[in-house]
């Protein structure tokens, strides 16, 4: 069992301090040599480092100090994980549940005779709803459709540590959105490379754009840009210039 | 409509005893004030708004089948 002992914080005052409480002994009763003064580092980001000081344990501090050092630390972490992942296990059905009530209260208001199915795969919860009035649910762009998604997802994991993720889908319509904007994407693409002219794609919201950017992340004769503020915007097709000179030169 | 209101924020946030909606009629449109505990406000309106707009936008898809119009205002 040595006497000395070895204390890390940001700083030395730091340090010097979790020695205190540590040993219960004042700041003018402790013996302490600076092993390292530590630096912060560049924007406290990089190259952190911590100081270091050791310090000559007195007599009577020393019998209560050692031993419960070293066990407390493996002690507390797995215990904190343990108990993290009982809870978000306990509430995850729960959380399912209480979303599926808000989404409910919301549909009800909205539209009659709709009801909700609900589809798990992992690390994703799909609500579907059924009947009522589709159009009524989805809304211009999408936006009611959005929305109900947001709050639901905002009202799961208000009280929950892990998060969900979740989908709010009206009879199949993300699907066939999906699908009917990568066939006109495409054909606009195609469009754009034989004109070598930029084309408009009008209003939309995220997650159409999102659609679109992925289905032209690999393509070689045109990009995408889009354009004006708000939430839901226009998006741009431009063609590459090496595929514009290519023409040119082609052409003539 | 308030109760739609009311109940959506109370899931959303922390204090939800202290969520109070008052609805202000009016011939054609109505006007519902959400009052929430101070450090709740930040739930209800959202990264940009964006808890703020989505509730809005339920409102207004819900209050197109009573054939008005309903103002969503979240006091502080």
């Amino acid at each position: 069992m040595s006497p000395d002992l070895e204390f890390e914080g940001k700083n030395v005052e730091q340090a010097l301090q979790k020695a205190c409480e540590e040993l219960g002994i004042s700041k003018e009763k402790l013996k302490h040599d600076v092993i390292s003064y530590g630096s912060t580092g560049i924007f406290g980001l990089v190259g952190a480092k911590k100081a270091k000081i050791r310090v000559v344990v007195p007599k009577q501090a020393m019998e209560t100090v050692p031993p419960s050092e070293p066990p407390s630390k493996p002690q507390a972490k797995p215990q904190t994980e343990l108990g993290a992942d009982l809870d978000a296990g306990k509430t995850y059905d729960e959380a399912v549940d209480l979303g599926r009530n808000v989404l409910q209260r919301i549909i009800d208001f909205i539209t009659t005779d709709a009801s909700i199915s609900i589809e798990r795969s992992s690390g994703n919860v799909c609500f579907n709803i059924t009947g009522g009035t589709p159009a009524l649910l989805i809304g211009k762009h999408g936006q009611t459709l959005e929305a109900m998604q947001h709050l639901t997802e905002k009202a799961i994991n208000s009280n929950i540590k892990q998060r969900i993720r979740i989908r709010v889908d009206v009879e199949g319509y993300l699907e066939t959105r999906r699908a009917s904007l990568k066939k006109l994407t495409k054909r606009l693409s195609e469009k754009v490379r034989s004109t070598g002219k930029p084309v408009k794609i009008g209003q939309m919201n995220a997650y159409d754009r999102r659609i679109v950017h992925i289905t032209l992340k690999n393509d070689a004769n045109v990009t995408v840009k889009s354009t004006g503020d708000g939430f839901i915007k226009k998006m741009m097709m431009f063609p590459k210039k090496n595929s514009v000179r290519n023409r040119k030169t082609k052409s003539p | 409509m308030k109760d739609l209101i009311k109940y959506i924020a109370q899931a959303l946030v922390d204090n939800s005893e202290q969520v109070e909606v008052s609805e202000v009629e009016g011939n054609q449109t109505s006007v519902l004030e959400l009052k929430v505990a101070k450090e709740d406000l930040g739930k209800v309106i959202g990264k940009q708004g964006r808890t703020a707009r989505a509730m809005r936008t339920i409102l207004s898809a819900a209050s197109a089948k009573i054939k008005k119009r309903t103002v969503l205002e979240i006091i502080e």
